[in-house]
């Protein structure tokens, strides 16, 4: 069983669910310290379906707040109609209506009522008595308190039983990246907690499975991500791979993904994935009127139904672009860096902008603007051409080109006197070798394997003619170190009694 | 690339060379040239092409399933090698890990041989410097496959030097697809053997070079090789025990030369010089047993070396003798006091257990139960030799015939090579392995020599004289009275190059279908199919191990069999108990003892161990039969090896293992049939069955309501595979 004690941060949500309509551009709404009063007002947005476009009914403000009595000289209100493209959701259209008198807080207030709507049939554990106060089916009353001092506050808390699941994004950080090869990729990393009362005791997977209506009844069982249509390469995975409880629904308009969390997901409980995708850049890449290219995507979480207490969005521009500026309909923290990726150089610029609690309805266009000259496009390819073509010229140089240190020196000369000395003996020995196994020798084979002989300076090794190469080894090594050293190998008996020198093959390296 | 160095030297290669730039623009002038470029162009084409398709024969596991690490100690490879590209190398080399062996801990910088990560670390932060910002898993993941390309390479200059570079060609080929190799080379294995394959082969390669030409830079880069060998993978002692056997057989038979001389031992003095920088092995080159043979030949050719320079000096063959018998006396004198002082005084150690088994494949299973428990160290069934080798295992005799018929010291080698790596594949089946390269080699000259031979009789139509000759030496004597009959030997011929293509062909096929049946599964995610032909995803063990490190507090220690150390770490981020280093075999046997200990008893040794958390695996529900159950008599051995409380026969009724209503009262008690059959007696999982029905084992199980006081169930995963069990504090004294 979940229980959800209400507490300040659930009802600054609830509130801020209950506001979004009166937040735009240009309100100066404020918080005080509790999150629960309404302190200055000034412009109302208005959003009302386009049918009451023409028929909209006058708006009016009373000219005192508090008692029924008083609001009886109504003022009529200039009303705007806002022409944004930040559009809520099809079919709705925004009225600016500025007040003549700022709603205010700092006044004493006359009268006041609050009162808190439950689902039906609630289980309250408790809630906070301030008398009067009335609980009438799923409905708590307080009030009505007459003449209360400005800026006075009492906490209230209603406990009561909820089995939403009340899935909170801790944390969103997307990232899209522009390439200009034709792509966008998003890429969203999320971290999951169920905000709900904390899970106690154990977790029993037979009753979660068997009884779903008993056990784990605030679970998400299923989560929705509307991503944009034509959406491709879509992903969903975590720090250790890939997570298989999805599916993706494509049609023309849209793109569903609809997935569970890898392990159940109850009170408390956290849980972090990644989901990436990629989308076509003529969907959301625009040439502006004045030659700059500007990205117009949608801001917020794709995900149904969900708060998010911080969503970072960074937009990663193409290598190159330059002077990004944003527009967003509200207001948002906004920073630059830079980051490398394939093949960078001077990094790309990235936009980073930050926003705290953030609900379904700020899911509107945002658009950067930026400079891009297209020839940086060419910058990455010819830079691969570059690579290999220098790779290619090194090869040849080093194909062509003879490193030895001099080709003057001792052991150089003796390098080739010894390769040639070798050369002859195993042209001999395997002479001799073979015209003494007869019938071996082939008139085809045998320059054939003379001439292997001579290709490389091991000689092939083939029973005789190795042994014989080892004596001569020896015996040219030792023969170079000699003043006359053709001439002493010519009496082979005499190399049996010296031993070779072995100080002469390090002198010689 | 030894070639290349070679080729710059030698005049004639200049000399082709230079022939070849001279005749491109009149290429119709020489044509001899022309078909030397032809066959160049070919070679390096077919090269490049085997290259390729070693790398892509091992991506099927990347297809099928994602960019993921494998099996069990791939994890904590992964997991070192990130440690390593986050902290660097110093951090890396000083790491003090308390999050294993709980609450022992390991040095990690000590007890690895860090030759993988660094490799992988290195590739990564190359490709980071040449701007490209790839993640350090897809490094990891692709690190076996393209050791094998490379491997495919050194295979081809080794074939090309023992035999031909024909035989190398194929020798290639051979080693690309061989599913001996693939089973661990897979991408996502991410463990030693994917590049120690490589620095094996390549060490052997340079070795042969350096014993063939007897050049000092030769040996110093086999001497490298070997170090690299050293860095990677506990299997370098193969090597230096069968460089010291080759050796020791060349001077056996009279082959004794300088080049072997400076070979060997440049190899062996440098090697061992640098293999002591790796802190894992340390001092062992010449403080253990294990290390002693090739010290003892080291000394040996010292002694043969003196010999000779004596004989030379000593005209008198009757006082050589005398001398030669009083020097080899003295020598094995000496050398065996020595060996025997060491051992005795405790300098040098004695050969360790995985040592013995190797040598005597029964020795495991009565002294070293934790050895005997692993299934890649039992003996080797003949189906998975023919499953590993195929055709190799046919081709493999005849190309031992050919490497007999030439004998030289490069064939010696690799028929020692051969012999040794076939019968320790024989002895356990991971080594299947080491001898991979050797069958392909030996395999690769026997096709090679064959269709030369044939390929000769083939095309001799033409000039009917010499072809009766040209039927190669191999064969030429027996064929002499064929010769004759030339019509049906060529028909013959031809029936016989269809044969071996039919082969190879068939080695293609089975290679590849091995590969994608067997060897790419990541064993981590398991798949099955549903009646209706649908893939099903059973990823229960990430489930878990994602759920301990979201959802356990940090300090969380976790209590599982060893199996499942490296993965909790790798992936669950938590502290465990044991894991897959199984270094200390008291830790492992104490979590043996609680797991077959009745609850309470198994309640006071995990307060001892502070556990926090119990995990068991449990096929029940889905039929994964390697699960906790069926490894837990290896516990209840492991277990009373040191603990002698706990008594096989306990958990036995008659000698046989049972889980249902005659299993043996104790284990249906212990804590691990609770923990895995917990609540199980409520679950129907097969239609027609009692709850409570095993799949795995196919038993209705025996004790349906087990009541737990000291746990509860912290997580089970969507198919019961993964069972998760809180340990509760103690409780308050009243």
């Amino acid at each position: 069983m979940n229980k959800l004690s209400l507490d300040k941060e659930h009802l600054m949500q609830e509130l801020l669910q209950g506001l979004k309509q009166l937040e735009g551009p240009k309100s100066e709404h404020r918080f005080s310290a509790s999150g629960q009063r309404l302190q200055l007002l000034s412009t109302v947005l208005l959003p009302l379906p386009k049918a009451l476009k023409k028929k909209r009914p006058p708006a009016k403000q009373f000219a005192g707040s508090g008692k029924v009595k008083n609001r009886a000289t109504p003022v009529n209100l200039p009303v705007k109609l806002i022409k944004s493209e930040a559009i809520l959701s099809e079919g709705v259209v925004l009225f600016s209506i500025i007040l003549n008198k700022p709603l205010k807080a700092s006044e004493p207030t006359l009268m006041d009522t609050t009162s808190f709507k439950l689902p039906s049939n609630p289980r309250i554990e408790s809630y906070t008595k301030v008398n009067p106060v009335k609980l009438a089916d799923a409905e708590i009353k307080y009030g009505p308190y007459e003449n209360i001092p400005a800026f006075s506050s009492l906490p209230i808390t209603v406990h009561y039983e909820n089995n939403q699941p009340f899935v909170v994004v801790e944390e969103l950080v997307q990232e899209i990246e522009i390439s200009n090869w034709g792509n966008i990729y998003v890429t969203e990393n999320y971290q999951l907690t169920h905000g709900g009362a904390k899970h106690k005791g154990g977790f029993s997977r037979l009753d979660f499975q068997a009884r779903p209506g008993i056990s784990g009844r605030a679970s998400p069982r299923g989560l929705q991500a509307c991503l944009p249509p034509r959406a491709y390469s879509v992903y969903y995975r975590d720090e250790i791979g890939n997570v298989s409880t999805s599916h993706l629904h494509l049609d023309k308009d849209k793109t569903e993904l609809l997935f569970e969390p890898r392990c159940p997901l109850l009170g408390g409980w956290h849980v972090t994935f990644t989901i990436g995708y990629g989308v076509p850049l003529q969907d959301f890449v625009f040439r502006a009127a004045d030659g700059q290219r500007y990205l117009r995507f949608p801001f917020g979480c794709p995900i149904q139904d969900v708060v998010v207490k911080k969503l970072v969005v960074t937009v990663v521009l193409p290598e190159g672009s330059k002077e990004p500026s944003v527009q967003v309909p509200f207001t948002v923290e906004e920073s630059n860096e830079v980051k490398y990726s394939y093949l960078d150089s001077v990094g790309r610029i990235v936009v980073v902008l930050t926003k705290k609690n953030v609900v379904q309805e700020h899911n509107v266009f945002f658009e950067i603007y930026f400079k891009f000259n297209p020839m940086a496009m060419l910058v990455e390819p010819l830079m691969l051409v570059t690579g290999f073509f220098l790779f290619s010229i090194a090869y040849v140089a080093y194909a062509r080109l003879e490193f030895s240190i001099s080709k003057s020196s001792a052991s150089y000369q003796a390098r080739i006197q010894r390769a040639e000395l070798i050369d002859v003996v195993g042209r001999t020995a395997l002479i001799a070798g073979y015209a003494r196994h007869g019938q071996r020798v082939k008139s085809r084979r045998c320059p054939a394997s003379l001439m292997q002989g001579a290709s490389t300076t091991d000689v092939q090794s083939r029973g005789t003619p190795l042994k014989h190469y080892d004596r001569y080894l020896i015996l040219s090594r030792w023969a170079f170190n000699a003043p006359h050293g053709m001439h002493r190998l010519q009496s082979p008996q005499s190399t049996h009694r010296d031993p070779p020198d072995f100080k002469l093959h390090q002198e010689k390296t | 690339m030894g070639a290349k160095s070679d080729s710059g030297f030698t005049p004639s290669a200049m000399a082709s060379l230079l022939s070849v730039q001279n005749s491109l623009p009149t290429s119709l002038r020489n044509f001899r040239i022309k078909t030397k470029q032809h066959e160049m162009l070919l070679r390096v084409s077919a090269l490049m092409l085997i290259y390729v398709l070693a790398f892509a024969t091992r991506l099927f596991s990347v297809l099928r399933y994602e960019s993921m690490i494998h099996e069990f100690d791939p994890y904590f490879n992964y997991r070192t090698t990130l440690y390593l590209t986050q902290k660097g190398f110093y951090e890396f080399w000083n790491w003090f890990d308390y999050e294993t062996w709980y609450p022992l801990g390991r040095i990690i910088g000590g007890t690895l041989y860090p030759g993988l990560m660094v490799t992988a670390a290195l590739m990564y932060w190359a490709l980071r410097l040449l701007s490209f910002a790839v993640h350090i898993r897809d490094v990891c993941v692709l690190t076996a496959p393209f050791f094998a390309s490379n491997t495919t390479l050194v295979a081809y200059f080794f074939g090309k030097e023992i035999w031909d570079s024909g035989a190398g060609i194929v020798a290639a080929a051979l080693i690309a697809i061989c599913p001996g190799y693939i089973s661990r080379s897979v991408a996502g294995s991410y463990d030693n053997e994917g590049v120690a394959i490589f620095a094996l082969l390549f060490t052997f390669y340079l070795f042969v070079k350096a014993v063939k030409t007897g050049s000092l830079a030769w040996s110093v880069a086999s001497a490298f090789a070997y170090f690299y060998m050293v860095s990677a993978w506990g299997g370098y002692i193969f090597i230096i025990n069968l460089i010291p056997l080759y050796v020791l057989a060349l001077l056996v038979t009279g082959r004794y030369s300088l080049r072997l001389y400076i070979a060997y031992n440049t190899m062996y003095i440098l090697g061992m010089l640098l293999a002591m920088q790796i802190r894992f092995v340390g001092f062992q080159h010449v403080q253990s047993g294990e290390h002693m043979a090739a010290m003892g030949v080291f000394l040996l050719t010292q002694v043969f070396y003196m010999v000779n320079w004596v004989k030379d000096q000593l005209d008198n063959p009757k006082l050589f003798r005398t001398f030669l018998r009083m020097t080899v006396l003295s020598a094995v004198a000496v050398g065996g006091l020595a060996l025997a002082l060491g051992m005795a005084t405790g300098y040098i150690s004695p050969w360790t257990g995985r040592f013995y088994s190797l040598l005597d494949p029964t020795y495991a299973k009565d002294h070293i139960p934790i050895i005997a428990s692993v299934s890649e160290h039992q003996p080797t069934a003949w189906s998975s030799f023919m499953f590993d080798f195929h055709v190799l295992l046919i081709l493999f005799p005849a190309g031992l015939y050919y490497c007999f018929k030439r004998l030289n010291d490069a064939t010696i080698f690799l028929i020692i090579y051969g012999m040794t790596s076939l019968y320790f594949a024989g002895v356990m089946v991971r080594l299947i392995l080491v001898a991979a390269p050797a069958m392909c080699l030996i395999s690769a000259i026997a096709v090679s020599a064959t269709l030369k031979n044939l390929f000769g009789l083939l095309r001799s139509k033409a000039q009917a004289a010499v072809t009766t000759k040209a039927s190669g030496s191999a064969k030429g004597s027996s064929k002499g009275a064929i010769d004759q009959s030339l019509p049906l030997q060529k028909k013959g011929a031809l029936v016989l190059v269809l044969g071996v293509f039919y082969l190879l062909m068939s080695y293609v096929i089975h290679c590849t279908w091995v590969t994608s049946e067997a060897y790419s599964s990541p064993s981590i995610v398991l798949a099955a199919r549903q009646a209706n032909g649908d893939k099903v995803i059973f990823d229960d063990f990430r489930e878990a191990y994602y759920w301990l490190r979201h959802n356990t507090p940090e300090d969380a220690k976790v209590m599982s069999w060893w199996d499942y150390g490296y993965q909790i770490t790798a992936m669950g981020n938590r502290t465990v108990i044991v894991d897959n280093n199984t270094w200390n075999n008291t830790h492992i046997a104490t979590v043996g003892r609680a797991m077959s200990s009745y609850e309470d008893e198994a309640y006071e040794i995990m307060q001892e161990l502070d556990v926090t958390y119990v995990l068991v695996v449990f096929g029940g529900v889905t039929g994964y039969s390697s699960d906790d159950i069926n490894k837990f008599l290896w516990m209840v051995r492991i277990g009373g090896g040191v603990f002698p409380v706990i008594k096989e026969p306990d958990y036995l009724v008659n000698g046989d293992y049972r889980v249902d209503k005659g299993a043996a009262p104790k284990m249906l008690q212990c804590l691990m049939y609770k923990l895995c059959y917990y609540r199980f007696g409520e679950l129907m999982t097969e239609y027609g069955r009692p709850p409570g029905w095993d799949r795995a084992r196919g038993v209705e199980i025996g004790n349906k309501d087990i009541v737990l006081h000291h746990l509860e169930e912290a997580l089970t995963t969507s198919n019961w595979i993964v069972r998760i069990y809180k340990v509760k504090p103690p409780k308050n004294r009243a």
